[in-house]
């Protein structure tokens, strides 16, 4: 898995500088593809750290849950001093990818549960595993699109400092660099794990 | 006498830092005293009779050589650009270079029609700065005292004044920075838009399509016309880019087109206002940015000595002011510090100079004479007004001006009766250089105390605001959970810096001339120092429990205020501060939003883990996935809180005004007078207004009953009762009468239309004094025998508030023996302290209302909903530690967000960190007219300024007060472990703290540190962005002004905190006289 999750680093920060919006479209729908891709490849190797399996109802439910998530990143940005109306769909497109980035990698490994939600971001030390991963990820794109805001106000005049592009840009590294460090630390991890069950 | 004490050192950390401020303003503020007077045509020291009689020609103090001037400024225009360099090929790759051949060839076809200099600017070298040195003559500073603020117009004496009143005609074409420097002054202008950089033509060509038309007409004497497209090239591509090429080509025909249509009276300056750096910028002091170029033509003959070829004469650019008024005949405008340039005055056509070396060097010795004569005018008016010239050097100036015109008068004498010898000629030189002397030392006294930043003082300055900082950290970190006697620690430092700030002011104060306080610097220094490893070595900092401070809230909020502190060294982050801070507070609230849920939820798995009732949750929650229960989960309640937060947060910045350097940005209608607006609008917004501040009155009402603090009639109640509507009708009537247009308000009697405001501000001071003399909202109930009503069904609003403990407290004291019935029954005292703030609060803000106006009123309420939200949160969050709340004070984290929501309501309530951006007219609400003093305009606009900072910076105590009340909104964002911890034993609400007084005014203490250290750590980054960017560009509109700002935000923001802690102490003391009032009811 380790080696997808290092090609996917190329991925998203190449295609957005000239138009916003289809830069965003291309970054959702990679991560969207890299999301999917994990999640086959889970299913396929490990089908019973899943908790549960394909229901119609939760995939519902996830959807219900991810358009909630998308309008309220979508209300966050605008909160947080995006434009309210003149570039609304730049903004939709943020919240959409955000959603894309945080919100579905949960809803594909946990399931709708919000519990769940919150176990893996509280109780990070319980489950090693495909939970870091996504908990590094998430966390690390939020951060990213956060620190991605910083470069707007400098006048540099730069095109790529117009709203939204350096935050997509920012939470898609965000995500990369979470990627990277779960990377990282999921085998020291392991290898701690490992020898602690060794004695 | 404990909180005296508090209040002592309270007071010492605030003087420290505004001592340190004031010294560090003294010595980076540059300012000067304006003198409005104006050159009069005919002096007293003008030698009428003899200067005129051989010429015939008319003008002031001197005889007008040219009848008119065009005036052709070319921003950015270096002398390199000017000066033709014949040794470069015609291909050569700079793209700079002798472009201008047309400047060339008329000094070399017309040696002594033309001149060209190096024009030596002041800096700061931007535009603006220098317009004002080139019509003023006088130094660029950055308060020029006694200006007016509210506009950028000259009010000083300048070269345009002078020529309207000698009936000269201006047509102005090109830059409208012009336009607010002399508004309604040009005949005719025809004015482009300077503001965008990256625009090359607009302007140039807007003035090309014009000035050729207009020049031919006859009806102007003066033509002025300032080119931009220099100065942007520079800042898109530097210098050296083909661009630069083209534009410099422009420019050359432009010259060589205007000087062959220029007749004999004419003469042309063709001047740059400042050069360029290699990279094209200016505004610093770099040889690269002084030296512009000066290119003096006419047709006439002007000069009788031909410029030799590579002979670089430089002339200062205040020189220019004297020169074109002598040379026009005008008056040397009043504040003038340049010299005439000698070589124009040696030739006069009418006066046979050609042939006579004595005339030549008399033309200029008179020229010279004249312009010493009004600079020493000059500084005799300004010694008596303003006294920061230096007393010695102006009086050897003056003897040396003496003795020179004592000179003269005998040399003329003299050559009346033996005609012109070679010993006068002799004589003529050397009063020529004793006058160019006198001129040149003059200008250097008044630039060493105008121009030049006193590097000793800024640093001094700011390391005493850095004692001040360090000071409140030591206070607020290291010895806050020791117990109330003070260490020695803190003794030396308090002894330390009452020391520093007594050598300080006697420095100051009576030194003020001598060498810098080396020995403050030293104590500053060792005081940091001290408080440093004070703090390192503070049981808190080793101690484990400094690991309960590093909760997740503390540390990002002490990240967000560091990146705030940054934000200052930044132009485009000061520019844009309102958007800036409004993220950082989202990204506060948002992390105490996430830090409430892991605390909910942590709790929830507490739960979950107890055997057997756990583990059925568990199931039942993977089954069934309930909608209900998702809501009802305190969880959600806290996120419906946060977004509710946020969007109000986000709708307070509909009332942002914009700056200057804020491109794209409107202003908010809101800030419109409501007057201007057209009907419909104007009723819409006049009834929202209305709507706003009676919500604004009624929650706080709503608010008060709810705890009990709204029964009986005791003074303090009546006020809250009838105060708080009353003032907001009047204030509805104020608006009302303030929206009528104009011409009906004058119908009206003065007294009328001030009436309201002032029966206003009536109310509101006698509501301010019954707060102060019976601050406590309590009531009694009368009689024991009603004891049991509270707890019927037509009271049920008050049962929660019912306070109990008192009678437990009561019986004890008694032997524990009484009986239970005779305790007395206190309405409110649960909230006995926070609705006295609230009050307050409520109060001050009516006043802020009435202040703000109309238009901007309404963000009040949202302040006001805002704080109330706030602290529910910040109680939560306070509460979800699991420790005791009561001991544990005051988090970090809410007083950062505290600060941080006043500097967002700064800008929240329609204002910027400029200085056009004051609003003037507050001065006049309830006011009519002119005023004696300048202090009741001036607290006004404060008022009016920092209405934001004072609502916030008053309600801080309430962060020690509101989590003990635990409110019901609270409590559904709080898991219900939480809830069962608060309600063991009875609820006391804030009363907790009167049982321990020494606990409360430590709590007061510790977060009156952090609001002044806080202010003072932005304080201190201001000054040091300030200090560190004094040579920018932008220091006089960004840097400056900011820190200005941060100095006024930090004595509003300590003053107000310091406010709110002697109330508090006035309740606390008022609480007490009540209580021990009860006792002695009981037994009689
Ligand atoms: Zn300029
Ligand atoms: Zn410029």
């Amino acid at each position: 898995g380790l080696l997808i999750y290092l090609l996917i680093k190329n991925e998203g920060p190449f295609s957005i500088t000239s138009n916003p919006v289809n830069g965003v479209k291309i970054c959702i729908t990679a991560g969207c593809v890299h999301c999917l891709l994990n999640f086959i490849l889970f299913y396929v190797y490990a089908p019973n750290s899943l908790e549960s399996g394909f229901r119609i109802v939760n995939i519902a439910k996830c959807c219900c849950l991810l358009v909630l998530a998308c309008f309220t990143f979508h209300v966050i940005a605008i909160c947080f001093g995006a434009p309210l109306i003149k570039s609304a769909t730049e903004t939709l497109h943020f919240a959409i990818l955000l959603t894309v980035l945080v919100c579905l990698p949960f809803c594909l490994f946990f399931g709708p549960s919000i519990e769940n939600w919150f176990e893996v971001f509280i109780d990070k030390s319980s489950h090693v595993g495909l939970e870091t991963v996504v908990y590094f990820t998430s966390l690390s794109a939020l951060l990213g699109s956060w620190l991605g805001a910083i470069p707007i106000p400098l006048d540099w005049d730069q095109p790529w400092q117009e709203w939204p592009i350096s935050c997509v840009v920012g939470a898609v590294g965000g995500y990369s660099v979470g990627l990277l460090l779960s990377a990282v630390y999921l085998p020291r991890k392991y290898s701690t794990l490992h020898k602690s069950k060794f004695f | 006498m404990f909180g005296i004490k508090l209040l002592l050192i309270l007071l010492l950390l605030i003087l420290l830092t505004i001592s340190g401020t004031l010294v560090f303003i003294k010595g980076f503020l540059l300012s000067r005293s304006v003198i409005e007077t104006k050159s009069q045509c005919s002096p007293e020291f003008a030698l009428r009779a003899e200067d005129h009689s051989h010429h015939g020609v008319e003008g002031c103090w001197m005889h007008g050589r040219f009848k008119r001037a065009i005036i052709v400024i070319i921003d950015a225009l270096k002398y390199e650009f000017m000066a033709f360099n014949s040794s470069l090929q015609q291909n050569d790759v700079t793209h700079y270079k002798n472009k201008l051949p047309s400047i060339h060839q008329l000094l070399k076809r017309k040696p002594l029609n033309s001149r060209l200099y190096k024009f030596i600017a002041d800096p700061p070298t931007t535009t603006m700065q220098r317009l004002k040195g080139l019509t003023t003559g006088s130094l660029p500073t950055f308060v020029d005292a006694g200006a007016n603020f509210h506009s950028y117009a000259i009010t000083e004496d300048n070269l345009i004044d002078q020529m309207l009143r000698q009936d000269k005609k201006v047509k102005f074409f090109g830059d409208d920075t012009w336009l607010s420097l002399f508004p309604g002054k040009f005949s005719k202008s025809f004015d482009f838009p300077s503001f965008d950089v990256k625009d090359l033509h607009t302007v140039d060509n807007g003035i090309l399509t014009h000035i050729y038309p207009e020049m031919r007409q006859s009806n102007w004497d003066v033509i002025i016309a300032h080119f931009l497209g220099v100065d942007h090239c520079g800042h898109k591509y530097g210098p050296n880019h083909s661009a630069m090429a083209e534009k410099l080509t422009q420019m050359d025909a432009v010259i060589r087109n205007i000087t062959e249509m220029m007749r004999d009276d004419t003469v042309l300056f063709v001047m740059g206002d400042h050069g360029m750096t290699k990279t094209g910028d200016h505004g610093g002091d770099s040889a690269d940015e002084l030296e512009a170029g000066l290119f003096i033509y006419s047709p006439a003959q002007i000069t009788h000595t031909p410029q030799k070829e590579d002979e670089n004469v430089a002339v200062a650019q205040t020189d220019f002011v004297p020169t074109l008024a002598l040379l026009m005949g005008l008056p040397i405008p009043f504040s003038n510090l340049g010299m005439v340039i000698p070589e124009l005055f040696g030739h006069c056509p009418w006066w046979d100079t050609g042939s006579n070396e004595i005339r030549r060097v008399y033309h200029r010795v008179k020229a010279l004479r004249l312009n010493a004569q009004q600079i020493s005018t000059y500084l005799a008016t300004y010694q008596q007004i303003a006294s920061d010239l230096p007393v010695p050097q102006l009086r050897s100036l003056q003897q040396q001006i003496n003795k020179a015109e004592s000179d003269v008068q005998n040399l003329i004498t003299a050559m009346i009766k033996d005609g012109a010898t070679d010993d006068a000629l002799h004589k003529f030189i050397a009063l020529e250089e004793a006058y160019k002397s006198y001129i040149r030392e003059a200008r250097e006294t008044c630039e060493g105390v105008w121009a030049k930043f006193d590097l000793k003082l800024i640093v001094t300055g700011l390391l005493t605001v850095a004692v001040g900082v360090s000071q409140s950290c030591y206070f607020f970190v290291a010895w806050s959970n020791s117990d109330d006697s003070f260490p020695t620690l803190a003794k030396f430092l308090i002894g330390g810096s009452a020391l520093h700030l007594f050598y300080l002011t006697l420095h100051m104060l009576f030194f003020p001339e001598t060498v810098p306080p080396l020995m403050a610097v030293i104590l500053a220094l060792v005081l940091i120092f001290v408080s440093v490893v004070g703090i390192k070595n503070s049981p808190l900092i080793n101690n484990i429990e400094m690991r309960r401070y590093l909760t997740i809230d503390n540390i990002i909020s002490s990240l967000i205020l560091i990146m705030n502190c940054c934000l200052f060294f930044s132009n485009s982050f000061i520019v844009y501060e309102n958007a800036v801070t409004m993220f950082f507070m989202q990204t506060l609230i948002v992390v105490v939003f996430l830090k409430i849920i892991f605390k909910n939820f942590s709790v929830q798995r507490k739960e979950a883990l107890k055997p057997d009732i756990g583990r059925q949750m568990r199931k039942s929650k993977a089954a069934n996935y309930d909608l209900l229960h998702v809501i009802t989960q305190p969880s959600t309640a806290a996120f419906i809180v946060i977004i509710i937060c946020c969007i109000v947060l986000r709708i307070a910045s509909s009332f942002y005004s914009c700056r200057e350097e804020q491109h794209s940005c409107e202003d908010s209608t809101f800030i419109l007078p409501l007057s201007s607006l057209d009907e419909r609008t104007r009723n819409q917004r006049y009834l929202f207004s209305v709507f706003c501040i009676a919500a604004m009155v009624t929650a706080v009402r709503y608010w008060l009953k709810h705890y009990g603090n709204m029964n009986g009639m005791g003074a303090g109640v009546t006020a809250a009762y009838y105060g708080p509507p009353l003032a907001a009708l009047f204030i509805v009537f104020h608006w009302a009468l303030q929206a009528l247009p104009q011409s009906v308000l004058d119908s009206f009697p003065r007294w009328q239309q001030v009436l309201m405001a002032q029966i206003v501000y009536a109310i509101i001071i006698v509501c301010l004094i019954v707060i102060l003399s019976s601050p406590v909202l309590v009531y009694l109930l009368p009689t024991r025998t009603d004891f049991q009503i509270p707890y019927q069904a037509h009271f049920k609003h008050i049962v929660p508030t019912l306070y109990n403990q008192l009678k437990v407290q009561l019986s004890e004291s008694e032997g524990g023996s009484s009986d239970a019935n005779k305790a007395p029954v206190v309405y409110g005292l649960g909230s006995v302290y926070s609705s006295s703030v609230v009050l307050l609060v409520s109060v001050v803000s009516l006043l802020l209302a009435l202040m703000l106006g109309d238009g901007i009123a309404p963000s009040l309420l949202l302040a006001t909903v805002l704080l109330y939200l706030f602290l529910e949160l910040y109680s939560v969050s306070v509460n979800s530690q699991e420790l005791d709340s009561v001991n544990e004070g005051p988090t970090w984290s809410g007083i950062v967000m505290l600060s941080l929501l006043s500097t967002i309501f700064f800008f929240a309530t329609g204002h910027q960190a400029t200085i056009p951006s004051i609003r003037f007219e507050a001065a006049y609400t309830g006011f009519y007219g002119d005023f004696n003093t300048l202090l009741l305009p001036g607290f006004l606009i404060w008022l009016n300024t920092f209405s934001g900072p004072i609502i916030f910076n008053l309600a801080w105590p309430l962060l020690i007060f509101w989590p003990l009340l635990s409110s019901a909104l609270m409590k559904m964002m709080v898991k219900r472990t939480f809830q069962q911890k608060q309600n063991e034993g009875s609820w006391k609400g804030d009363f907790r703290l009167y049982d321990n007084a020494t606990l409360l005014r430590k709590h007061l203490f510790r977060v009156c540190c952090g609001m002044i250290g806080i202010a003072s750590v932005k304080l201190l980054a201001a000054g040091c962005a300030a200090a560190l960017h004094r040579r920018h560009l932008m220091v006089w509109k960004i840097f400056a002004p900011r820190f200005i700002y941060e100095a006024a935000f930090f004595t509003t923001s300590s003053a107000c905190a310091i406010l709110a802690f002697l109330f508090v102490l006035r309740v606390d003391s008022a609480l007490s006289a009540f209580i021990r009032k009860l006792p002695t009811k009981k037994q009689s």
